[in-house]
């Protein structure tokens, strides 16, 4: 391990500002997945989850109609070789080899739409490795999604990922970053133990309650920030988002608590804190973990947010909300 | 027709001229000029002229009058007709003045510049006939100073088989023995303070031997660096950087072991780490010595400066590989630094320098109450925090810092005996950084602190003329601290550096070298570490790793035995062949490494033009953190390198010469870390590997003008972690690496100086996109296998200015060192968005930076 060193101090300082960074994971400007939750949180053998994906599409206005999307699931990964992930890539590409299109996979393997249900297999843990550093003894799931705006297709050609493409039904042309995400969820199955997901208790935004999901189609509902047009963003007002989990959702773990942690975004305008420590190890729940909103620099009308909670064992649990910047 | 030395007189008929300062603020070479009295200059070598064929058919004589410039080491510079005499004397007399050599004119016990009027006088005589005996020949030959060129008057020679002959040599360094018999003698040659000299010479029946030897001062004398790039004696290459090289290599800020990092076969270190890499190793295999000794710190943070003051430095020495047995535990390369002497002239002296980064002083004089013994002290702190803090500092801003260092030296050395030496010194720093990240994901701290202080003792002996015993010893502790967010490592360590060493000439052409050479450490290791394994959690964001407390105490005890004889079978050959053998007390092992290296003069005298090789097997052990993160199953052994080196060096003529090394190393039983089965990375002895390329270097040694060198390397540098796995190119290969630089006096006290820098860019694996990790929050990286790809080659422009003014009592000079000059933005790796859709080569290096400085000295 290296330590920062003081010439790397200097160059960061009389690099600051010298030149723009890339864009903040905050904004959401494309398509995007912000959190899987699964329900229940941790899977004992021969349990189905739930799974609910949280995607954030940026290239639609707020409020406007969602343009469709194609969403699959890749599930059937339990227990790979050094329980890596990409260690259950060859068996998909053997899959998408054999197979014509997606939906020709088997049922159990594949899934479509943002929910898809894992079914823990009953050996999850006794097939599972057995090793002494490990805390508790564990079973690992690995469910994989895939998220196009455009056609998904079968691509046994793809060594180093998901064989899975996105093309522009129209020019047959692959899609970029922007509109297709791929990725995976971690499942975990402990001997003895489970997991909960994180539960929040209040959100609040500059505040007040954040708007309710139920009115979340009634722009009256919806808070009301002005937009912000100085050159200095540090001078703009900062709308504190506050979200609450409830004491219960800091679960004790070997070794001390649960670590749980809170991710911010928006579609336009800046989060000042995009991910903050929720719980600590050691001391657990920390004090304050808000981020906060700083409006655009014109009156773009709805803006989403979205906060997520996710606990160091695959739990999670979000919210979506919208504001008007005018 | 030759002229003997007593056919003719020369007469120095005008008064002395001296370059002197006549006013305050006139700049002078030599920085101690004042206005006391002055010593003319003395002719100690007098070269005879070549008597013009003509005017000696003729019977002519001549007197030629000419100027004589004579520079502070007796040489003449200038040679000018005042008063010409024709007839081809006035060339003949400028030919041989031009190789006279004088004791330099003296002002206050420092040698001056001078200018003197000579008459050169030609007085013609009858040809001598030399008679010799059919079965008769003769030695003679000259001694010189080695570094300096001037005669060695007072040196014993001594030249016999059954009976020997001994001569001691005039003020002009010659010495001759004639009418000896054909056959082989054995040569001696010994002198108070320098190092004695052995060989064999033929004498051949009605020839006449002539012979032209150097020897090497004992002690360096007076501030210069001593400049051994003549010849190194029992390795293949050594190379030495002079003192005022030192302190005027552009963007080095004066800094003795940034200026090794211009030299052939030294990589360009990543970003701003100041590690040493030498010919496509990995960091920390080329350790760095003082006096013999290893010190395990050598920069303080960032490599902006180094723990030992250039101005305590006598010399440095740099082996890229094959080098002597005496040294060991080291997988490439090694760079021993060695102190200077203080100064034994009976006067104060000190300094005072405050640049861009730190501000430095230093004393040096006799001992008060204690005679024959003087000190030397030294202090230094960074002032980097008084300025980078106020300038990031704000309420939007990222980074908080207040990083310092300190280093301190004090020695005091004495002479117990005109044959030995005793220094005894204290040397210690202490590094501090803290680091505050604020508004990104983690909002942890870094801190960083690293601390050393230690007492260390040299002391050696000229046992005889043939046997000299040299004794070092060292205690340290070390204390260091890195703490980021929950991660922490604490390591306390006392080291115990013993070495003690014999080396005698068995009889001429042999010698032998045997040493003993121990470190011991016992340590601790404390702190916090990340998980490897995923054990059942996921790894979030920076700041939720979950970590495990370790604690590790243990002994680091490395003993070592060495030896080596060195042969000179003939004059122009050389053999060195050792053996080490290093016993690790972690691992249990025994490590044994031959080593041979081997020189021939293909053409002797000068210009020389010598052959050399070298092979040999080169051991280290595990480093600190693989022992104490590897699991108590494993059974780590040293990893081995067995190195090759062929190459040429020749003399070019006056100050320049050439160099020419390729080079072949493979590597074993390299530290490797690979999942097991179930995932655990464990560490292992399956690594491989081999570097090999080609070293070349042209070079104007330093003068007082000028001093410059082109260097270039060509390398590959490739590794194999794990059997059957294919082998890829070292994260560290940089296939080119070129460096120009040069510093010219032009006069007034001022100087100027330019480097040029072009290193291949470095490796990288592309990432092909990223896969997002739900139950992480974050993108990963999605690559290829074994897929590499290089950033845009570095390349970098340094100017230097110096300007130094001359008082009578003290010396002020200022400097610009105008590191990037044309502000390249050079790439260091690659960046990537928060998704991998996006990426653009980033630095870690320094933009532009105007480091001004001041500096005065008495």
């Amino acid at each position: 391990m290296r330590a920062f060193t003081l010439g790397a101090a200097v160059v960061v300082a009389l690099s600051l500002g010298c030149e723009p960074g890339f864009e903040s994971q905050t904004k959401v400007n494309g398509l995007r997945v912000l959190a899987v939750r699964p329900d229940p949180a941790s899977g004992a053998p021969g349990a189905t989850v739930e799974l609910e994906m949280l995607v954030a599409d940026g290239k639609v206005v707020p409020g406007e109609p969602e343009r469709p999307l194609s969403i699959a699931w890749l599930l059937g990964c339990h227990n790979p070789p050094s329980r890596l992930y990409f260690a259950c890539l060859p068996g998909f590409r053997a899959l998408a080899q054999a197979t014509e299109s997606l939906a020709d996979l088997p049922p159990g393997v594949v899934a479509f739409g943002p929910q898809a249900s894992l079914v823990i297999p009953d050996d999850i843990l006794s097939a599972a490795p057995r090793i002494e550093s490990d805390p508790v003894h564990f079973g690992v799931s690995y469910a994989f999604f895939v998220v196009c705006s455009g056609t998904l297709e079968l691509r046994p050609d793809i060594v180093d990922g998901i064989p899975v493409g996105c093309v522009d039904p129209d020019t047959g042309a692959a899609l970029g970053a922007s509109d297709f995400v791929v990725g995976f969820s971690t499942i975990y199955s402990y001997e003895g133990a489970s997991n909960e997901n994180p539960v929040l208790e209040t959100l609040d935004f500059a505040g007040a309650p954040a708007p309710d999901p139920a009115c979340a189609d009634d722009p009256a509902c919806l808070p009301v920030v002005p937009p912000c047009a100085l050159e200095d963003r540090s001078g703009c007002p900062k709308h504190r988002i506050a979200p609450r989990v409830t004491a219960e959702s800091v679960e004790g773990v070997p070794g001390g608590l649960e670590i749980l942690w809170a991710n911010y975004y928006a579609t336009a305008g800046e989060i000042t804190k995009e991910t903050q420590l929720v719980s600590d190890r050691s001391t657990g729940l920390i004090g304050d973990y808000s981020s906060s909103f700083v409006a655009p620099a014109s009156a773009v009308g709805r803006v989403r947010l979205w906060v997520t909670v996710n606990d160091q064992r695959g739990g999670a649990v979000f919210r979506t909300f919208d504001v008007m910047v005018e | 027709m030759r002229i003997g030395p007593g056919g003719f007189a020369g007469a120095l008929l005008c008064a002395l001229i001296c370059l002197a300062p006549p006013a305050a603020a006139q700049p002078a070479p030599d920085p101690r000029v004042d206005n006391s009295p002055v010593t003319e200059p003395e002719l100690v070598t007098f070269v005879p002229a070549e008597y013009p064929k003509e005017a000696n058919a003729r019977g002519l004589e001549a007197d030629v009058d000419l100027v004589l410039d004579i520079d502070t080491e007796g040489k003449v510079t200038k040679a000018e007709v005042l008063k010409a005499a024709g007839d081809g004397f006035d060339e003949a007399a400028v030919a041989a003045t031009l190789r006279f050599v004088f004791r330099p004119a003296m002002r206050d016990g420092r040698p001056v510049k001078s200018r003197i009027v000579y008459r050169y006088s030609f007085h013609f005589t009858a040809p001598k006939v030399v008679e010799t005996k059919a079965a008769v020949g003769s030695i003679v030959g000259r001694i010189d100073i080695a570094g300096t060129g001037q005669p060695l008057a007072g040196a014993t020679v001594t030249v016999g088989r059954e009976n020997a002959l001994t001569k001691v040599t005039g003020s002009d360094g010659a010495f001759e023995f004639r009418d000896l018999e054909p056959g082989k003698y054995v040569i001696q040659i010994t002198a108070q303070g320098f190092e004695p000299f052995s060989g064999l010479e033929e004498v051949v029946a009605s020839e006449e031997l002539s012979l032209k030897l150097k020897l090497v001062p004992v002690a360096a004398d007076g501030d210069e660096v001593i400049v051994r790039g003549a010849r190194p004696i029992r390795e293949v290459t050594r190379r030495t950087v002079t003192r005022r090289e030192l302190t005027r290599v552009p963007g080095t800020s004066g800094d003795a072991l940034r200026a090794v990092q211009n030299l052939p076969g030294v990589n360009r270190p990543p970003s701003l780490s100041g590690v040493l890499i030498v010919r496509g190793n990995a960091d920390q295999t080329t350790p760095v010595f003082v006096d013999g000794l290893w010190l395990p710190n050598i920069y303080h943070f960032g490599g902006l400066s180094s723990v030992v003051p250039t101005e305590m430095l006598d010399e440095v020495n740099f082996y890229p590989g094959n080098f002597s047995v005496k040294y060991g535990r080291a997988l490439a390369g090694v760079v021993d630094a060695h102190l200077r002497e203080t100064r034994d002239d009976g006067r104060y002296h000190g300094l005072v320098q405050l640049d861009l980064i730190d501000f430095r002083a230093m004393a040096e004089g006799p001992i008060p109450l204690a005679s024959g013994w003087n000190f030397i002290g030294g202090f230094r702190r960074s002032h980097v925090d008084a300025w980078l803090v106020p300038l990031v500092e704000g309420e939007d801003t990222q980074i908080k810092g207040a990083p310092v260092y300190y280093d301190w030296q004090l020695m005091a050395d004495t002479r117990p005996t005109p044959k030995s030496y005793l220094r005894i010194g204290l040397l210690g720093f202490d590094d501090r950084v803290r680091l505050v990240e604020e508004g990104s994901s983690g909002g942890g701290a870094l801190s960083s602190s690293n601390a050393s202080l230690g007492v260390g003792v040299i002391y050696w002996n000229r046992l005889s003329a043939s046997t000299k015993a040299e004794l070092t010893a060292s205690v340290a502790r070390t204390h260091q601290r890195v703490s980021v967010s929950t991660i922490l490592v604490d390591t306390e360590a006392i080291g115990i550096l013993t070495r003690a060493e014999l080396t005698t000439r068995v009889r001429p052409g042999f010698g032998f070298r045997t040493g003993v050479d121990v470190l011991l450490a016992p340590y601790t290791v404390t702190g916090e570490l990340p998980e490897d394994a995923p054990g059942g959690q996921d790894l979030g964001p920076f700041i939720t790793l979950p970590t495990r407390r370790f604690d590790h105490e243990n002994l680091f005890f490395f003993p070592a035995v060495y030896g080596e004889f060195d042969l000179k079978p003939t004059r122009r050959s050389s053999l060195v062949s050792g053996v080490r053998v290093d016993y690790n007390y972690e691992g249990r092992t025994v490590d044994v490494s031959p080593r041979m290296t081997a020189r021939y003069d293909l053409l002797p005298g000068s210009p020389r033009t010598t052959l050399k090789a070298g092979s040999g097997l080169f051991h280290q052990a595990p480093g600190l953190g693989e022992v104490v993160l590897s699991d108590t199953e494993t059974e780590l052994r040293s990893a081995r390198s067995w190195q090759n080196s062929l190459g040429v060096e020749q003399e070019l003529g006056g100050q320049v010469e050439a160099s020419v090394e390729g080079f072949y190393n493979v590597l074993d039983d390299l530290v490797a870390r690979a999942p097991d089965q179930n995932g655990v990375l464990r560490y292992n002895n399956q690594g491989q590997g081999r570097i090999y390329g080609l070293e070349a270097m042209l070079r104007y040694r330093a003068d007082d003008r000028f001093f410059g060198w082109i260097s270039y390397t060509l390398s590959r540098s490739e590794r194999t972690w794990a059997p059957g796995q294919p082998s890829e190119l070292f994260y560290l290969d940089q296939p080119h690496i070129f460096t120009a630089l040069g510093s010219y006096a032009i006069g007034s006290g001022w100087e100027v100086g330019v480097r040029f820098r072009y290193v291949t860019g470095n490796l990288y694996t592309p990432c092909n996109g990223g896969i997002f990790s739900s139950s992480a929050t974050q993108y990963l990286c999605v690559s290829s296998p074994n897929a590499q790809e290089r950033l845009p080659p570095f390349h970098q422009l340094d100017v230097r200015v110096d300007k130094r003014w001359v008082f009578s009592s003290f010396t002020l000079g200022v400097y610009l060192d105008l590191i990037n000059a044309y502000n390249r933005t050079n790439p260091d790796f690659m960046g990537y968005n928060f998704d991998y859709s996006q990426s653009r080569p980033e630095t870690g290096s320094l933009p532009i930076v105007p480091s001004l400085g001041v500096r005065g000295e008495f």
